[in-house]
């Protein structure tokens, strides 16, 4: 088994990690930006080889030599083709994005501090994440009822795999997109057996790279102390390492989300070879809309987002030409997804299938449901994540926001896309037939942990670092020490 | 046979049996039973549902034959 799983992992992931070295930032493609890289390159692996996998389903059919040998081959190839443009490019240009902030005495004890608070909270975590999965090993309800039970399909299946898209299978989602499905039943077709420390191999792999790539990330473009401190408040929100292990697709969402809001805002930052990460933020778009409905409404929320903010900054042809590169990344995967949703799960969701034309305007007109999913929503946004928004809106009232200007417009793109997916998803409450109060209590925690890493790394990109608030509480104590001696003198 | 639990155990019984379709329903040819309650009377539940037993897989579990509708 342990030759099968490394064969599963080792090609798709070092593949990943070579895209993630010629499209990533840093002035060296593997040695620069070691983590968030690794971190790109998880979700990068599991996006790519569950299309390869679907891929070889339509083509090829349910042969496990066949599969290892076409994945194989092909992975091979393209690794040596990435490798080969990687040493002909051996510089991107690139400077490094943040210059270190001048050092002052506090760096010395609070770095380390924080560091320890974050390995305390990345062991509790961890432990965590294994005993819910222990206790749940093939997940919860919907994990069982939809994205395991394709996956066993898809595995098991030989010629009846189409079948649970059929209308034989009953069940309120047939058409949800494949990335977490097809890529358990391809580790299970690799290794021949169905463990079921697979499917909690991926929920947990989605996890810890969400929270490592906020942090790595942050670490990145503000500070070390930044990124350690979003690392803590996602590994201290107890709802998304417990939605994680449910083996639920909400997190890995979240986390292709975040690697889209995150690759631009790098974009934004690069000096050197940036189309690279405009085409990182495509891929990592399409493959949201791969893994959920939600990232179909996603992909274009963030090209209007886009839109909204480069348009008045830069003008049209600016725009134009990002979204040319955007769409390199962007359309491979969307066409996957098209052909997936016409030709092999057509049907729509219920949201929109049970919907009558009458009754949704007579939604829409109903002031009571907007009452209702309005307070739902804010006392959500108040409780979330414990300690939630509250702490964090006392946290930047204590140490303030950040004064330059680098980052506007990564912030721009990053707050208006959010704000965009979040009025979306506040209207879906508005128009769905299943009533708000039922949606309110199955969907709006899921939904809300789709874009809960986001809101983190978007709080701290926009909030001061502890590193800019101590130094400045350190000058301010220094000249009131100096105002005294000169009233003294 | 009815309530959230026993609709819980169907989404169960079709997770354990996929590729096989499993249907919440007893008019196909074949049919699991799972008899939970001690004080059910199995024949008389069988008769009552035109089943017929196959095999007893123990622990209140039943391969039935069903009459297709």
């Amino acid at each position: 088994m342990n030759a099968s799983l490394l064969l599963s992992i080792l090609p798709p992931l070092t593949l990943s990690f070579l895209l993630a070295g010629l499209w990533g930032p840093g002035p060296h493609p593997f040695r620069s930006y070691f983590l968030l890289k690794v971190c790109l390159a998880v979700g990068l692996a599991l996006g790519i080889s569950s299309c390869t996998y679907f891929g070889w389903l339509l083509i090829g059919g349910p042969s496990r030599m066949g599969l290892i040998v076409s994945e194989g081959t092909l992975f091979i190839a393209a690794a040596g083709l990435l490798f080969y443009t990687l040493k002909k490019r051996t510089s991107h240009g690139d400077s490094e994005l943040f210059q270190e902030s001048t050092p002052n005495p506090s760096d010395r004890w609070m770095l380390p501090v924080l560091f320890v608070c974050a390995i305390v909270a990345l062991t509790t975590a961890l432990t965590r994440f294994v005993f819910l999965s222990l206790a749940v090993p093939h997940g919860d309800i919907d994990a069982l009822t939809i994205w395991n039970l394709r996956a066993r399909f898809l595995a098991r299946g030989d010629e009846q795999w189409l079948d649970s898209f059929t209308g034989l299978l009953t069940t309120r989602v047939p058409d949800y997109p494949l990335l977490l499905p097809a890529s358990i039943a391809r580790w299970w077709t690799y290794i021949g057996d169905e463990p079921t420390v697979i499917p909690a191999l991926v929920a947990m792999l989605f996890t810890f790279a969400t929270i490592g790539l906020a942090a790595s990330a942050l670490g990145r473009l503000r500070s070390r102390g930044q990124g350690l401190l979003a690392g803590v408040v996602l590994l201290g929100t107890p709802f998304l390492i417990r939605h994680g292990a449910s083996q639920y697709a909400d997190v890995p969402l979240g986390f292709f989300i975040l690697a889209t809001l995150v690759a631009f805002c790098l974009y934004e930052r690069a000096d050197g070879y940036r189309d690279g990460l405009l085409a990182m933020a495509g891929l990592m778009a399409g493959f949201s809309a791969w893994t959920k409905n939600e990232g179909l409404f996603f992909v274009p929320i963030v090209i209007l987002a886009r839109l909204l903010v480069v348009v008045p900054a830069r003008g049209w042809l600016s725009y134009w030409n990002e979204m040319r590169v955007f769409a390199v990344g962007l359309l491979p995967v969307l066409l996957i997804v098209f052909f997936f949703k016409i030709h092999v799960a057509p049907g729509l969701s219920p949201i929109l299938a049970e919907q009558g034309s009458t009754t949704m305007i007579e939604r829409l007109a109903d002031f009571s449901r907007y009452a209702e999913a309005g307070q739902a929503f804010l006392r959500k946004a108040a409780r979330f994540g414990h300690p939630g928004l509250v702490v964090l809106l006392v946290y930047l009232l204590l140490v303030g926001c950040r004064k330059n200007d680098t980052d506007r417009p990564a912030i721009r793109h990053t707050a208006v896309t959010l704000g965009l997916m979040l009025a979306g998803y506040f209207m879906v409450f508005i128009v769905t037939p299943h009533g708000v109060r039922y949606q309110i209590e199955t969907a709006l925690d899921r939904l809300w942990i789709q874009l809960w890493p986001s809101v983190v790394f978007l709080f701290f990109l926009f909030v001061k670092t502890p590193e800019e608030a101590m130094a400045e509480s350190a000058g301010r104590s220094k000249f009131d020490v100096r105002k005294f001696e000169v009233d003294q003198s | 046979m009815g309530g959230y639990a026993a609709y819980e155990k169907y989404l169960i019984v079709r997770y354990v049996l996929a590729p096989v379709l499993a249907e919440n329903d007893a008019h196909y040819a074949l049919v699991v039973g799972n008899i939970t309650q001690p004080k059910t009377d199995s024949q008389q539940f069988l008769c009552q549902h035109s089943l017929t037993l196959m095999t007893d897989l123990g622990d209140g579990l039943l391969l039935l034959k069903g009459t297709p509708r």
